[in-house]
């Protein structure tokens, strides 16, 4: 399972990275969302996964495989920020669309210096 | 004694959690009534600085202490860790905040307190919490709770430019804080634990590993963009300077420095084992922040924007401590961070205080308020020449420690980076005369005399910084013994393990 997974990830963070250079705002929030899932994703990965495999072991006999059920809990904590991000990041994308007038990060310049 | 372990433990904890518990009070308590609201801020954040002294006070006296939260026993649950470094760090955020919190009572409209108040409550339960956690995940927690409370006070107001600095600023974060998340995560993978002590000797024990490494770097960036060193500055200029001041003040003393924080913890602590692969970028890092911070700064024609390039060759010193890795180097890194945080703030309040009275931070619109306004100056005076580390202000101390650590390194490297230091310092004292020269000399320009405000509710909290810098002067012998005993705390590890040990599962 987790060569598929793998793939599924580089695609992810490809398809992230290359969003979040576009010039469009919402094209940017949209590129963070998805390399946000990327991490979430990586780590469920990182807790190897094996089909009907025991969560935590007891020093049983006979256990060879388990599945780590930590990950599963950090993701959780990790997913539940990323969504308090992403409500933050649309309400700003809309603001900042409103203050500014258009939907063009290269009008966000006059920082610049 | 037991009882005095007992206190402490409940001290520490409460320096966190207190915090954290008590914004939420605020927040639905006081929401729509100012005045109350206002009065709880202070107090909160007045109690946090009197509990981070006896914090710091029983943590040296003491030795590190660890307590499991929940009573869940480590590594499964998570610790809270308090060794010196952290006691200092957690004081000095919280002297800032205090005087920050004051100023914006006083200088803030009464809508923009409404929000700034709680929410900088919220970040300041971030930025403790950051400091005490002892586990890496929870640190990633800790850093989100700092972030997003941060990514609210940047767009209170809603201007223009605010908005444009707040999405740079989010953008940036949010990307940095993902490449944090894999990092813990591949840590995760090869040592299965997330314990930073407990990480600390699977690694040792393991010896050197390219996973481990993979994510070295990954941290390395993700806490670089947070401590906006050179090369992963460019978010920075700009990022303070239409936030409300006293927000800017707060953030440009303290938000960079949870990224310093995290990297001398994570790279002693965590991945201190392979310290001679990372110490060239350390010095490399530490090298171009200084010279890339200072000249941005004297290229700045805008108060807030020179202090907010300032902060970016100031982090370079703080990496240099790291990077020649010494007790004696580290040590005096600490110190300069210690006394970086006020003197820092009380630059952003003065420059705040000057926007406050005169309407602009332009340089080319100000002069003369010397004459005009001559209490500022002295104010303003003493932390920029301690910034600039001019004798016997606190911040040539901590310059003066690092230099020497660096002399008695005695490699072609130290001297390198030794060589910068006093490059990049001698281009800050510049900046520091050319604020002085086109500020507060000169003839006062009309525009802003008619408009001559109140200063005195301003001036208060930037002055009680100010003292503080100037008790930091003769304190400093004191200081530097406590930063000392925090570094070897920090390069030998055992102490720190061993106090966690004590609740870890057996």
């Amino acid at each position: 399972m987790e060569i598929p997974l793998s793939i599924a990830i580089g695609a992810m963070a490809g398809s992230g990275l290359y969003l979040l250079l576009q010039r469009s705002i919402i094209k940017a929030v949209l590129g963070l969302l998805l390399l946000s899932h990327t991490a979430n994703l990586f780590i469920f990965t990182v807790g190897s996964l094996h089909k009907d495999s025991v969560p935590i072991i007891d020093n049983a006999p006979g256990v060879r495989h388990f599945s780590d059920p930590l990950v599963q809990a950090l993701i959780l904590t990790a997913i539940v920020i990323g969504f308090g991000v992403a409500a933050f990041l649309v309400a700003l994308a809309i603001h900042t669309h409103r203050a500014v007038g258009s939907d063009d990060l290269d009008d966000l310049k006059e920082l610049r210096g | 004694m037991i009882l005095r372990n007992c206190a402490v433990e409940q001290l520490f904890n409460s320096c966190a959690g207190f915090d954290s518990a008590v914004w939420w009070v605020v927040l639905v308590a006081a929401w729509g009534r100012s005045r109350f609201s206002r009065l709880l801020g202070v107090l909160t954040v007045l109690l946090l600085v009197i509990v981070g002294f006896f914090n710091l006070y029983w943590v040296r006296a003491d030795g590190i202490k660890a307590t499991s939260l929940g009573d869940w026993p480590a590594p499964f649950g998570i610790v809270l860790v308090a060794d010196l470094f952290s006691a200092l760090m957690v004081l000095a955020a919280s002297l800032a905040a205090f005087a920050a919190v004051i100023f914006i009572v006083f200088a803030h409209d009464l809508w923009q307190q409404k929000y700034i108040l709680p929410i900088m409550l919220m970040v300041l339960a971030g930025v403790n919490g950051a400091f005490m956690t002892g586990d890496i995940f929870n640190l990633f927690v800790f850093f989100e709770v700092t972030l997003i409370g941060s990514y609210a006070l940047m767009a209170v107001g809603g201007r223009k430019l605010q908005m444009e600095a707040a999405f740079k600023y989010v953008v940036i974060n949010v990307f940095a804080s993902t490449l944090f998340l894999i990092g813990v995560g591949l840590l995760y993978a090869e040592v299965g634990t997330l314990n930073m002590a407990h990480i600390s000797q699977r690694v040792s024990d393991a010896g050197e590993q390219n996973i481990v490494t993979a994510a070295g770097m990954l941290l390395l960036v993700a806490f670089g963009v947070k401590a906006a060193v050179a090369p992963f500055h460019f978010w920075l200029p700009g990022a303070y300077t239409y936030i409300p001041s006293g927000v800017a003040s707060f953030f440009g003393g303290v938000l960079t420095k949870l990224g310093v924080y995290a990297m001398v913890r994570v790279f002693t602590l965590v991945l201190g084992h392979d310290v001679n692969l990372y110490q060239p970028i350390f010095i490399f890092i530490a090298c171009l922040s200084m010279v890339i911070g200072s000249f941005g700064a004297l290229a700045q024609r805008e108060l807030r924007n020179l202090f907010t390039w300032d902060i970016i060759s100031q982090v370079g010193y703080m990496i240099m401590g790291l990077a020649l890795f010494s007790v004696a180097s580290l040590g005096g890194a600490i110190f300069f961070i210690v006394q970086y945080i006020p003197v820092k703030t009380s630059l952003f309040l003065c420059a705040g205080t000057i926007e406050k009275l005169c309407g602009t931070g332009d340089l080319s619109k100000l002069g003369g308020l010397a004459r005009v306004y001559p209490i500022l100056g002295v104010v303003f005076l003493v932390p920029a020449l301690s910034l600039a580390g001019v004798p016997p202000f606190s911040g040539f101390w901590g310059k003066l420690a690092l230099v020497q650590s660096g002399i008695t390194g005695a490699t072609w490297e130290s001297y390198t980076v030794v060589a910068f230091a006093l490059f990049g310092s001698l281009v800050t004292l510049l900046v520091m005369s050319k604020i002085w020269q086109s500020v507060f000399w000169g003839d006062p320009k009309r525009s802003y005399l008619s408009t001559r405000g109140n200063q005195i509710g301003v001036i208060v909290p930037t002055a009680l910084v100010g003292l503080g810098t100037i008790i930091l002067v003769f304190a400093a012998g004191e200081l530097l013994d406590i930063t000392t005993d925090a570094a070897r705390q920090l390069i030998h590890t055992n102490d720190y393990i061993n106090a966690v040990n004590i609740v870890m599962v057996k």
